[in-house]
C-alpha cells in the first residue's frame, strides 16, 4: 500500500482516524506523509500552483478577459483540490515516503474530488488541442505549454494513484447504510474500500450485563451488513463520550488495522471486467446493491452515472466493435450485455 | 465661377475631374508588392499556423478554420442513453 484515502460521514471523526492511522504507521517505523484536503496552506507554495496560475491566466487572457493575479485564483472551485491531488501524486512518487495518507474529509467531498480528477485530464487535453488553444497568449508559449503539461501529468498521476489506492471509510454505527452506498460509489472510480471504522461505538462489557443494549445490537447488525456487502473488516472505536480522543489512544486502537492495511497488496486491476458469453460479451462493473445507475454511450466511450456521480470510461478494444444489447443492476454489480456489431465485424467462415 | 474642390480633396485637380483610376491602380500595386515582400515571403516557411501567431496570414488561416469546422457526426455530440432492466438479485 502506498496511498491510503480516508473519508467518511462528516462529523464522525474522519480526521481523528486519519491522524490515528498516520501515528500507527509511524510507530511501525514507516515514513508517513499526511495530506488534508481542507488545508490549503501548502498548495499555494507549490510549483504546481504557479503552473496553474500561469496556464489559467493565459487562458483567460486568450479569451479576452483581463489578466488575473494569483490571489484571485485562490478560491476558484476545484483548483485547490487539483493541486492537492498533484501534491499527493508527488508524495506517492517520492521514494523516501512509505505511506501517504490523504484525509479527504466527508464522503461527499471525496466523491467530488474523485470525479474532478477523473474529468479534468480529459478536459485539459481537449482545451490544449482544441481550436481555442490558438488564442492562448503568453510571452513564452513553449514555457506555458510545458507548465500546462506538468499540471495535466500531475492530475493524471493523482487519478491513477487513487485507482491503486486503499480506502478506509469512517462513520458512526447509524451511518452503516450510507457507508455501504459510499463504498459502492467509490467503486465508480476504481477506488476499493478495504476497511470501515465505526467511531463513537458504545462499549459493551459482556461481564457487566448479559443483555446487549439496543444500540449495541444495532452496531452488531450494521457491522454485519457491511461485512455481508463487502466482506471487509469493521473496526469499532469506543470513543462515544470523548469529544477529541488523544491521537495515541486512537493509534493504539487502530494498530491491528494498520498492520492489515500495511500488508495489503496494491490494487492493480480495474474494478470492472469483461467476459465472453454465448452471444457476445458481458461487462461487469461492481457498485452496490440498490445503486441508482444510468448508462450512456458515445462512440467508444461509456458514461456511467451512479447516484449522480459520473465517470466516462473508454471501452476495452473488443467492446468498441459491439453494440449494447441491454443490462442493469444484478446484485451489487452493473452488468451490460454486448453483441458484435454486424457493421464492423467480419463474417466468420 | 470656378467650382471649389470638396473639403476632403487635397490633391492636384488638374489631371482629372473624377477619380484618379491610375493613382488607385498604382496604390493597389504598391500594396500587393508590400504584401508579397513582408507577408508572403515570411509566411512561406510557416508549416504550422498555430506556431506563428505574429503572422497575419497564419492567424487568418486559423480564424478561417475555426469558423468553418468539420461537421460533427450527430452521435459524437451527445451520449445515447441505454434503457436498463429493473434490478435483479445476483
Amino acid at each position: 500500500m502506498e496511498l491510503l484515502l480516508v473519508s467518511g460521514i462528516g462529523g464522525s471523526g474522519v480526521s481523528s482516524v486519519a491522524r490515528g492511522l498516520a501515528r500507527g504507521f509511524r510507530d511501525a517505523g514507516l515514513s508517513t506523509a499526511e495530506v488534508n484536503s481542507a488545508v490549503s496552506a501548502p498548495v499555494e507554495s507549490s510549483s504546481l500552483w504557479s503552473d496553474a496560475v500561469d496556464t489559467f491566466g493565459a487562458w483567460l487572457q486568450g479569451l479576452g478577459a483581463a489578466s488575473m493575479s494569483a490571489d484571485e485564483l485562490v478560491g476558484l472551485g476545484g483548483l485547490n483540490e487539483l493541486i492537492t491531488g498533484g501534491l499527493v501524486a508527488e508524495a506517492v512518487a517520492n521514494p523516501n515516503i512509505d505511506v501517504v495518507i490523504w484525509d479527504m474529509g466527508s464522503t461527499r467531498e471525496a466523491l467530488r474530488i474523485l470525479q474532478l480528477l477523473d474529468t479534468v485530464p480529459m478536459l485539459l487535453d481537449r482545451l490544449l488541442t482544441g481550436p481555442a488553444a490558438a488564442q492562448l497568449s503568453a510571452p513564452e508559449p513553449a514555457a506555458l505549454i510545458a507548465a500546462w503539461y506538468r499540471l495535466v501529468n500531475h492530475v493524471v498521476a493523482a487519478r491513477d494513484d487513487i485507482r491503486a489506492a486503499t480506502c478506509v471509510l469512517v462513520g458512526e454505527p447509524r451511518d452503516a447504510l450510507e457507508l455501504v452506498a459510499v463504498a459502492g460509489g467509490l467503486r465508480l472510480y476504481d477506488c476499493v474500500t478495504s476497511a470501515v471504522v465505526l467511531n463513537k461505538v458504545e462499549e459493551f462489557d459482556s461481564s457487566a450485563s448479559k443483555k446487549m443494549s439496543k444500540s449495541s445490537r444495532q452496531v452488531a447488525q450494521e457491522a454485519a451488513l457491511i461485512d455481508q456487502e463487502f466482506g471487509i473488516p469493521v473496526v469499532r472505536l469506543p470513543f462515544r463520550n470523548i469529544r477529541a480522543p488523544k491521537v495515541s489512544k486512537t493509534a493504539t486502537r487502530l494498530r491491528p488495522l494498520c498492520k492489515l492495511l500495511r500488508d495489503l497488496p496494491t490494487n492493480s486491476s480495474p474494478g470492472w471486467s469483461v467476459s465472453a458469453v454465448k452471444k457476445g460479451y458481458s461487462f461487469t462493473f461492481p457498485l452496490y446493491r440498490g445503486a441508482d445507475v444510468r448508462v450512456g454511450r458515445r462512440g467508444d466511450s461509456l458514461l456511467l452515472v451512479c447516484d449522480g456521480h459520473r465517470r466516462q470510461l473508454e471501452l476495452p478494444a473488443v467492446l468498441k466493435r459491439c453494440l449494447i444489447t441491454g443490462g442493469g443492476m444484478k446484485g451489487t454489480s452493473l452488468v451490460l450485455g454486448f453483441a458484435p456489431d454486424p457493421k464492423v465485424w467480419r463474417d466468420t467462415p | 465661377m470656378s467650382e471649389k474642390p470638396p473639403w476632403w480633396f487635397s490633391g492636384d485637380d488638374s489631371a482629372s475631374k473624377g477619380f484618379d483610376l491610375g493613382g488607385l491602380a498604382s496604390g493597389a500595386q504598391q500594396m500587393i508588392e508590400w504584401a508579397r515582400d513582408s507577408l508572403l515571403t515570411n509566411h512561406q516557411s510557416h508549416t504550422d499556423p498555430a506556431e506563428h501567431q505574429q503572422c497575419v496570414l497564419c492567424r487568418a488561416m486559423q480564424l478561417f478554420q475555426q469558423s468553418t469546422p468539420e461537421p460533427t457526426p450527430a452521435d459524437e455530440v451527445a451520449f445515447e442513453w441505454i434503457e436498463l432492466d429493473p434490478p435483479k438479485d445476483a
